[in-house]
């Protein structure tokens, strides 16, 4: 088990996608309490990740096993996602309850600054995941196995109620995760992943992303989950 | 001079490629230690090896990226550290004879020191000098610390290995998108590992070799040191079921020139490289032979840092701000922060100096009766993750200074020592241990001299000392030191005339603790400025002063313009607000980004001709719209009182001129994409402000519109979106009752009664919880109440909406609320 703290060091740039905010649109307010709320959320998170390493026990086209992990892959396209993998690792990140407790807080006082903050917060969170999903790929490489794209429970066929497995597998209570009744991650800022060794090359992209069942099943940080862009083009075409 | 660091000084060395992967392809099992299997699998380890001396490789490493006690204990093998470096060394060695150099591979542990991880500075220091020892033992010609992603581990791992054993040291971090995992630019890493004595740095792995060309370059810019890299083989791709390598070794020997230019001194490959790569790569070394001489920027200038950032000081540079209100000398709130471990308050006293301009944080941890090496050590621990100035490590007791200096991740600038041999015997060697710069106060055992030539006299004294320790000339500061001209007013021009000695005879950095001269004395702000312009002029570099006088970052801008320090005058502009202000010292992590200017495509009212305010003042109605538009609250009221100081103001005009047409326009905009949410929801904020002003004032023109009642439903716990459409709806008049979130059908019903709500609002993001709408929309249907139905959230979809009986689906905040002026017509809408 392994367990970190990772510094925020997002940029402004990286804020804006997450307000669906244009680089050349930004106006000065926006501009000026984006830069204010990165100031905030650096002195008010408490980021930090944790993971370990399973070996896969058993696999069949429906479900993989892990050794010494509650947890199952399960859902023929989740499975598909880990193909030719020997290992997988669990990754989880958190930016930690303050945060959480910050918003409601700042929605009283003015709900433009709660959603500026609420898309820095939400920028820094897959700012964390994606550092430590870097820090870790990079491990991988190094044996000679190749990462999967992350993935999640809820995430095209595999059921969210796994995520309950995945914090015991983890451990993530190490961290401060946990989970409400409908296996929704508190605090809120906080990212599970699941990355595969590949023994094979492997395009660390989504082969089979769209869910073909409606509505989109990979809500949990939607609108910017891994499949948004596909979602909004079946959304469009229905 | 080591065989190795003469080798490197005469010609360039090629190093030798991946070992991970290749042992794999030698047959490594998945899940097996790579260093273990070396222990069964001797051969396989000589085989690589071979074949990269063959190559044409000056350098051969060791099997032992991983042969550190906290990454062999995962695999129950904590106590062969010894076995396996030693085993490692003595086989490339046996291989590498006189014909090439070897390269005792050091690689992270996986944790950061403390407080990114559990374990502390001292550990990691121990973990490194077991590994560092043992491959010294087995002959291997330098250590080479790699792939290190934290410059505080990597800060460890040198340090032991300079400490505990006599071999030159590379080393070498990894990047992504330019900064290593915990936030280190190459600029920052290149001058603190410089000054802990490393010998050769550089970057490894990260991606292909096109990424680390940048990297290389900001190396080149910060030191004067020999360079290594060593990139990936790019990274392999699957395309129509075959294996790709980006870089093939002619591709990869393309870069090889390009880094040698850079001044690479030891150029190598990491991940998915092989002999072939280094082969290829061999010739171009050869015929290469275009001299490259470092000529790294800022010679001269003293240069300290932060993780994250650098900061210099000295000849040519603005002069720096110190902050010295860390200080619980005089500072109550301090002391008591200090006592009861409440490092809040501590960041918060660091925030507020930097962005009052300070460069630089002068810690002071000294309260009576407290461990002060344990204080400084962890307001060290708190500052530097919190704060993004480099640090003055305010501590004379070598013993805490020591424990602060170990847990300080960037270069620190100590204050002080002075010129007594007690001092001198033992702060000098922790600053050149530590790769610290120091501050060398004019005072010794008696006292401070008078009269500016003793001053100097010591001031030489500690030069003379620092530079006998190898200490860098730029890492000797001089404080002259002022006192209180209350009590010695005939001083104060002497310490003028010493900082001049220092700077002319041995040009030193100067900086100086200003406040003393004020001690006492009434206005302390002007005798602080007014000496301050007198030591400027006298060539002073740095001040430690109170950030919260105003007139010294003023004093200190004008200064550096008038002393020629501030070319083009770039930074007055600035602080005089006549140019974009940027605070890349600040804490915002946003400061990599630079001045962003606002765009100049930004809409202002274009019925407005006076909208450009640079020149014609805007007032009246006109002036309201811009700031509705730009979502400005605070001149709104004022704006309203004296609008309505005029005779004959109509409220409704007000209304109908300046807050509905800003506020269509902005929605217009929103359509088109133009401008977007966070601005629609600060104008309406400003338009909010307004109206209530209204209200208050004016209670006939702003009847009630309607009451919905509001919330996110049972399960969930997101309530971004419906706090946004409830604040759309109150900018536009409406009672809104908000019932927060996770919220059950009861509770819509009974506040819709109570409340005689027109329109019940239900908001879902997930999909395991947008199922509660429908049996929410159910029992209002079952109680017939008289109310409209509006669903929306992420997940939600018109058809879904439809499906579950709503009276309306709102995609978005700006569409509920046309569907609630659609449900609700008012006569003023």
């Amino acid at each position: 088990m392994n367990r970190l703290k990772i510094p925020l060091n997002l940029t402004y740039d990286d804020v804006l996608p997450y307000l669906g905010l244009r680089r050349e649109a930004v106006s000065p307010q926006e501009q000026e309490l984006i830069d204010h709320y990165l100031k905030i959320i650096r002195q008010i998170a408490r980021p930090q990740g944790t993971w370990r390493v399973f070996a896969v026990a058993t696999r069949t086209p429906e479900q993989i096993t892990l050794k010494e992990a509650s947890l199952s892959i399960e859902g023929r396209q989740t499975v598909a996602h880990f193909q030719n993998c020997e290992q997988i690792s669990l990754l989880a990140t958190t930016l930690g309850p303050e945060v959480d407790d910050y918003l409601p807080r700042l929605s009283e006082q003015s709900v433009a600054e709660a959603l500026i903050f609420d898309g820095v917060a939400s920028a820094a969170a897959e700012y964390l995941i994606e550092q430590l999903d870097a820090h870790h790929v990079a491990e991988i490489r190094r044996k000679g196995f190749f990462p999967t794209a992350r993935f999640s429970p809820g995430y095209g066929d595999w059921s969210l109620h796994w995520q309950k497995a995945f914090l015991e597998s983890i451990d993530a209570t190490k961290i401060g995760l946990s989970l409400t009744p409908h296996f929704l991650l508190q605090p809120v800022k906080s990212v599970t992943a699941a990355i595969g060794w590949s023994s094979l090359p492997i395009a660390r992209s989504y082969g089979e992303p769209a869910p073909s069942s409606k509505p989109c099943r990979s809500a949990d940080t939607c609108p910017y989950c891994r499949f948004a862009a596909v979602c909004a083009e079946q959304k469009t075409n229905e | 001079m080591s065989k190795f660091l003469a080798a490197l000084q005469n010609k360039i060395l090629l190093g030798d490629g991946a070992l991970g992967t290749m042992l794999v392809k030698e047959g490594l099992p998945a899940g097996e230690n790579p260093e273990l299997w070396m222990l069964s699998h001797p051969e396989k380890v000589q085989n690589i090896t071979c074949a990269y001396l063959a190559a044409g490789s000056d350098v051969l490493q060791t099997n032992t990226f991983g042969a550190n006690r906290l990454k062999l204990q995962e695999y129950h093998a904590e106590n062969q550290v010894w076995d396996i470096n030693l085993t490692a060394a003595r086989l490339v060695r046996a291989i590498a004879g006189d014909k090439a150099f070897v390269a005792g591979i050091i690689g992270p542990t996986g944790y950061f020191p403390a407080p990114l991880s559990d374990y502390n500075w001292s550990e990691l220091v121990e973990v490194f000098r077991e590994q560092a020892e043992a491959l010294q033992e087995g002959g291997v010609d330098f250590l080479f610390l790699e792939t290190f992603s934290d410059l505080g581990e990597a800060r460890a791992a040198l340090f032991a290995a300079k400490n505990y054993t006599n071999l030159p040291v590379a080393c070498s971090l990894t990047y992504t998108n330019g900064r290593t995992l915990t936030g280190t630019d190459p600029a920052t890493a290149a001058v603190v590992l410089e000054a802990m004595g490393a010998d050769l740095i550089g970057a490894n792995c990260s991606t292909g070799p096109q990424e680390l060309l940048p990297i290389m370059e900001a190396y080149r810019k910060a030191t004067g040191l020999p360079l290594l890299v060593e990139p990936n083989a790019g990274l392999p791709e699957l395309i129509d079921g075959q294996t790709i390598y980006r870089e093939t070794p002619a591709q990869m020997a393309q870069y090889v020139k390009p880094f040698l230019r850079l001044g690479v001194r030891l150029m190598g490959a990491c991940c998915g490289s092989t002999p072939a790569h280094l082969q290829a790569m061999r010739a171009e070394v050869d015929s290469f032979d275009e001299e490259v001489v470092p000529r790294p920027a800022g010679a001269g200038v003293t240069r300290l840092a932060s993780r994250t950032h650098v900061v210099t000081l000295g000849p040519g540079v603005l002069p720096r701000l110190i902050g010295e209100r860390i200080n619980p000398t005089a500072r109550k709130v301090i002391a008591e922060a200090y006592r009861e471990q409440k490092w809040d308050t501590i960041v918060q006293e660091g925030l507020t100096q930097i962005e009052k301009g300070a460069e630089l944080l002068d810690l002071n941890v000294g309260v009576p009766g407290l461990d002060e090496g344990e204080l400084l050590a962890q307001g060290v621990r708190h500052l530097q993750m919190a704060l993004d100035v480099p640090l003055v490590l305010d501590c004379t007791d070598p013993v805490a200074l020591e424990k602060g200096l170990q847990e300080y991740q960037g270069k620190a600038l100590i204050n002080s020592v002075n010129g007594e041999d007690k001092s001198l015997d033992t702060i000098l060697p922790l600053a050149k241990k530590y790769g610290a710069a120091v501050i060398g106060l004019t005072l010794d055992e008696n006292g401070i001299p008078d009269n500016a030539a003793d001053r100097f006299m010591i001031a030489k004294k500690i030069y003379k000392r620092a530079m006998e320790l190898g200490i860098p000339k730029e890492d000797l500061l001089i404080d002259c030191l002022v006192l209180t001209a209350a009590a010695q007013p005939e001083t104060a021009m002497e310490t003028i005339g010493a900082i001049k000695l220092v700077k002319k005879q041995l040009g030193l950095t100067c900086v100086l603790g200003l406040s003393n001269v004020s001690h006492g004395l009434p206005q302390r702000s002007w005798l602080n400025n007014t000496f301050l312009a007198l030591t400027l002029g006298a060539g002073l570099d740095a001040a430690i002063a109170n950030p919260h006088d105003p007139r010294i970052s003023e004093t200190l801008a004008s200064g550096a313009l008038l002393t020629n320090r501030d070319p083009g005058a770039a930074h007055y502009l600035k602080v005089t607000g006549k140019a974009p202000l940027s605070t890349p010292a600040a804490a915002g992590s946003s400061a990599s980004t630079g001045v962003t200017s606002p765009s100049p495509a930004f809409p202002a009212f274009s019925t407005t001709p006076a909208a450009d305010s640079s020149n014609t003042p805007v007032t009246g109605i006109a002036a309201l719209q811009n700031y509705i538009l730009q979502g400005q609250k605070e001149p709104i009221i004022p704006l309203l009182e004296e609008l309505f100081a005029q005779p004959g103001t109509d409220p409704l005009t007000v209304v109908n001129e300046g807050l509905i047409p800003p506020l269509e326009k902005l929605g217009d905009l929103f359509g088109k994409g133009e401008v977007f949410l966070p601005q629609l929801l600060l104008a309406g904020e400003a338009a909010k402000t307004a109206f209530s002003y209204l209200q208050t004032h004016f209670p006939a023109t702003t009847g009630q519109k309607g009451t919905i009642v509001l919330g996110t439903v049972k399960g969930d716990v997101h309530d971004i979106g419906k706090n946004i459409v409830k604040a759309l709806l109150e900018n536009h008049g409406y009672r809104v009752v908000d019932l927060g979130k996770n919220v059950p059908a009861e509770a819509f019903i009974a506040a819709a009664k109570q409340e005689a709500a027109q329109i019940i609002g239900l908001s879902a993001l997930m999909t395991t919880t947008m199922v509660e709408m429908e049996k929410i929309i159910a029992a209002i249907k079952k109680e017939q109440l008289p109310v409209f139905t509006m669903v929306g959230g992420a997940v939600v979809t018109a058809d879904y909406a439809k499906q579950i009986g709503a009276d309306a689906y709102g995609k978005d905040a700006v569409k509920a609320v046309k569907i609630v002026q659609s449900l609700l017509p008012s006569n003023d809408s």
